[in-house]
């Protein structure tokens, strides 16, 4: 099954629909430029404005469907449900691009070097290429290995918050929540709204930090709102700082889960836990197009603009910042990226302010290097071909650990277990290869026709 | 939310009819049906969703004989037929 | 470190693990050398098929020899060797290829390896996704396959165990001088040198014009989510011969092997002097719609991973394994191409009996590494 219109071209593509490309998107539209805006979730919105299926007139429902009609309007081309599988910068496959789509297509940005991207949707396959790319790709958890965490009843915090927003009734269901950051706080809540018990927030960092954080607000009037708003539908919910979770035990399904605390262990009953240790920037495609990055986020200009020329990040992959700071990135992006500079400058203090912030969330939820211990020799580190922490102790980098004993070689692509190795044993992530993300063999048919033609001129002869 | 959520069409589980809406993906289905049980892991024992946005592949399932989809990406539609406690 | 080593074994691949072990079971003090860590390249991406080819006779009788050796470990291999026993089935799409698998029977048949045809009736009894239409195929039902880099680790351990000693994480920049230059700047003597480093091998011979070039013939592969009894045996089209060992710059043949995962590994591909490790889709895509001519259902699986390999090929298509008699002392033992893993333990074997010299079970001439010297005016002589 083919898609009709295998191979288009924009002026921008704008990876990733959430709030960073929502802007990127948008900006870049109000100056005139095609734009598409491809993600591979079922609806716009990325993960902190998840459509939520149940409360269809939710806040943060109104806010995606309002960008989205704005959008619409301005001709932006929106792809929901693909996966980038790859890409290429032009010169690689030299003139393909300009055959396949006809001389009548104008350069209206004047590139040196453009850009394509492959695509899979189910069977279906497409081939987008552009002058300009920004990729909004966002963030994933970070997920910390501890005995039982495969256990079906576990899930990561982001996880659990999005299966809810899809439908998961959890009326009633004993929830603990636990690992460290904002994100924590905002699930829990989330969670009491849907009508769950919450039975505990467990946060490794102290009190004390937190407490530090908190006094920091000040400063920010709107945050201090959004954290009031939280504090009130949490100030029932026990919290329990210097802890962790060890073991999350049950028979059939998840029935109670033992904390680390100051004053030792502590189990606590429970039905569900969501568990996550912050966010890692999601820069596999960035790194694999070339990107340079400096300990796992993007590296990026004032204008947000990456070490390759014409390709942009904003938001979460520029490193955790948060949305108020992709909001305003993204808007940088799209601007620059369509050469309406000056306008992207006057953005500059906002978002230097935000990264400000960004700096001191992170500062404040830094990993502690007890951490380490919540692994043992027996516990599963690579969940996609069950490796145990045991297994790969010894090993001096992924690559080796990889072939020796699978690990990072399954379906997953390394990305659960990826960050769990870099905070373990230091070892950092692999360069990504093609494709990016598992996809089905029959799409494969639409790239060779799409792409090959002009390159190779073998034939099969058959 | 109140109340009972409206269903619209079946979905086959194991041969087991269940009552789905379109806007669920299947793994919603399976979470409120209390079906945990979505795939084998390598070294025995079964898992279930966790990541719950398409990252970990963890909630695999077949669908229609040979298909294996993630079950959080995958929205439920009319007469799908589901295996799961593959690998 | 020692000085009283008598072999340097430069790359810990799987055939110079084998060489390793090999030379440390003769009763040599033997030190492998290698940039990174065991079987990190070739051995890496390889299929590890173990395979009788028969392109020629000399080319036979390294496989046999290398299969026959390695029958005799298989059952002793750890479960991560992922053994697999089930054969191979080449597949005739029509009557030059039914023919051509019909002689290729004959000659293992001669040369006692098993093998028999079977008809296109029953095909689908034997693999059930094949599509229907084929002539028929060949069956050689004792044809393996291993996961190379854990059977790399398994030699190098074993070579360990008895005395070896291997320094990992060094790079060695020539040899020359009885012995190696490291590139930390050490020197490191031994009165033997064993160049097992693969596509690097000869840039490492200083000084050293044996004739050739080694051209890098880039490959490569998938792996599949895990759908046990896909396939049951390794599958390859007999056109892979052809289509394998043509000149041409670019080709696919379709591929399929099912591992102890349950997942399928499917390739192949051949590019001639292509050096980039980077995953091309144009090649994979026909790589993949030439698989889905043969086995249609593999458009229901999904591709999970791909990665490319480069294989080391030699003018003739035969190793070089043996003597470089312009430098005493050093030795070759690489430009294995798509038979690596399969040649490894035979290679290991005629190494060490020549540099003890022994005599060996093959007749070790066609693998000679001056073989090509004099058809360049250049002799390889002491």
């Amino acid at each position: 099954m083919v898609s009709d219109k295998r191979a288009q071209h924009f002026d921008l593509v704008v990876v990733g629909a959430g709030p960073a490309g929502l802007a990127a998107a948008r900006a870049a539209a109000v100056a005139r430029f095609s734009v598409a805006l491809i993600d591979e979730n079922p609806h716009p919105g990325g993960q902190i404005w998840r459509r939520d299926i149940c409360d269809a007139t939710s806040k943060k429902n109104q806010i995606v469907d309002l960008r989205r009609r704005e959008l619409d309007r301005l001709g932006v081309q929106i792809f929901c449900g693909v996966t980038v599988v790859g890409g290429a910068h032009d010169q690689e496959l030299g003139g393909a691009h300009d055959q396949m789509l006809g001389a009548s297509q104008t350069r209206s940005l004047g590139a040196a070097q453009s850009h394509r991207l492959f695509l899979s949707r189910g069977d279906e396959a497409m081939v987008l290429s552009c002058e300009r790319l920004v990729l909004a790709t966002g963030a994933r958890e970070r997920f910390l290995p501890f005995e039982g965490w495969t256990r079906p009843g576990v899930f990561g915090t982001g996880g659990l918050q999005a299966l809810v927003n899809n439908g998961f009734d959890i009326k009633g269901k004993r929830i603990v929540v636990a690992g460290t950051g904002p994100l924590l706080i905002a699930v829990a809540a989330a969670f009491q709204e849907a009508g769950a018990a919450v039975q505990a927030i467990v946060e490794q960092v102290s009190a004390h930090h937190v407490r530090r954080l908190g006094v920091g607000l000040w400063k920010r009037p709107a945050k201090l709102v959004q954290a009031f708003g939280y504090m009130r539908s949490l100030a029932k919910i026990r919290r329990v700082y210097d802890a962790w979770p060890l073991k999350a035990l049950g028979q059939d399904k998840l029935e109670s889960v033992v904390l680390r605390t100051v004053t030792g262990r502590q189990a606590l009953s429970c039905d569900l836990l969501a568990c996550g240790f912050g966010l890692v920037p999601e820069i596999r495609l960035a790194r694999y197009l070339g990107c340079e990055d400096r300990l796992g986020s993007l590296k990026v200009d004032d204008n947000q603009e990456t070490s390759v020329a014409g390709i942009f990040a904003a938001g979460e992959p520029c490193g955790i910042g948060g949305l108020d700071c992709a909001l305003v990135e993204g808007e940088i992006a799209g601007l620059a990226a369509v050469g309406r500079i000056a306008a992207a400058a006057k953005l500059h203090a906002k978002r230097d302010k935000e990264r400000e912030f960004a700096k001191q969330l992170e500062a404040t939820f830094a990993l502690r290097d007890e951490l380490k211990e919540m692994s043992q020799p027996r516990t599963l580190i690579c969940r996609c071909e069950d490796v145990t922490r045991g297994e790969l102790d010894g090993f001096t980098s992924v690559r080796e650990a990889k072939l020796a004993t699978r690990a990072g070689m399954g379906t997953c692509q390394a990305r659960v277990c990826g960050p769990a190795l870099q905070f373990l044993y230091g070892w950092p992530e692999e360069q990504a290869r093609l494709p990016l993300a598992p996809i089905s063999m029959a799409s494969f048919g639409v790239y060779a026709a799409a792409t090959a033609k002009q390159k190779d001129r073998h034939n099969d002869g058959l | 939310m109140s109340g009972r959520v409206e269903r619209e069409f079946e979905v086959f589980v194991d041969g087991r009819p269940f009552a789905a809406r379109s806007d669920w993906t299947l793994a919603t289905l399976l979470l409120n049906e209390g079906h945990f049980q979505f795939r084998r892991a390598v070294k025995g024992g079964t898992r279930a969703p966790f990541c719950g946005v398409g990252i970990c592949h963890e909630c695999r399932v077949v669908v229609d004989d040979f298909r294996t989809v993630r079950a959080c990406m995958t929205l439920c539609r009319p007469g799908l037929e589901v295996r799961t406690g593959g690998e | 470190m020692s000085s009283l080593r008598d072999v340097i074994v430069v790359g810990a691949g799987i055939v110079g693990s084998a060489c390793a072990w090999w030379l440390a079971r003769a009763g040599l003090a033997v030190d492998i050398i290698d940039p990174e860590a065991v079987g990190t390249q070739s051995t890496a991406s390889a299929m590890g098929h173990l395979v009788v080819m028969d392109d020629s006779e000399a080319q036979f009788a390294l496989c046999h020899r290398s299969r026959v050796l390695w029958d005799t470990f298989l059952p002793h291999l750890p479960a991560a060797c992922e053994v697999d026993t089930s054969g191979t089935l080449w597949v005739a799409r029509d009557e030059d290829e039914l023919a051509a698998a019909e002689a290729r029977r004959d000659f293992y048949r001669d040369r006692d390896v098993k093998a028999e045809m079977v008809a296109p009736a029953q095909l689908a009894a034997y693999e059930p996704n094949l599509r229907k239409g084929f002539r028929g195929a060949l069956l050689v039902p004792q044809d393996a396959s291993i996961y190379p880099p854990a059977a790399a680790r398994w030699l190098m351990d074993k070579a360990l165990e008895i005395g070896a000693k291997f320094h990992r994480g060094r790079k060695v920049e020539a040899i020359a001088d009885g012995g190696v230059l490291t590139r930390d700047g050490e020197v490191l003597k031994a009165p033997v040198v064993v160049n097992a480093a693969g596509m690097a091998a000869l840039e490492l011979l200083r000084g050293i014009d044996l004739g050739l070039a080694m051209r890098p013939r880039k490959g490569h592969l998938v792996i599949t989510d895990r759908v046990p009894g896909f396939c049951r045996r390794q599958v390859l089209e007999f056109g892979y011969l052809k289509r394998a060992h043509g000149d041409e710059d670019t080709s696919v043949a379709f591929n399929i092997q099912p591992r102890r995962t349950g997942q399928m590994l499917i390739g192949s591909s051949r590019q001639f002097d292509v050096s980039s490790r980077e995953v091309e889709l144009p090649i994979l895509s026909r790589m993949l719609t030439r698989a889905q001519e043969f086995m249609p259902r593999i458009a229901d699986l999904n591709c999970v991973r791909a990665w490319t390999g480069i294989r080391a090929a030699t003018p003739d298509g035969l190793p070089l394994i043996g003597p470089i008699l312009s430098a005493p002392g050093v030795f070759l033992a690489a430009g294995h191409e798509g038979l690596g893993i399969t040649t490894a333990l035979a290679t290991a074997e005629l190494i060490t009996n020549v540099v003890m010299e022994r005599r060996s079970r093959i007749d070790g001439s066609p693998y000679l590494p001056g073989r090509f010297a004099e058809s360049k005016g250049l002799r390889d002589v002491r």
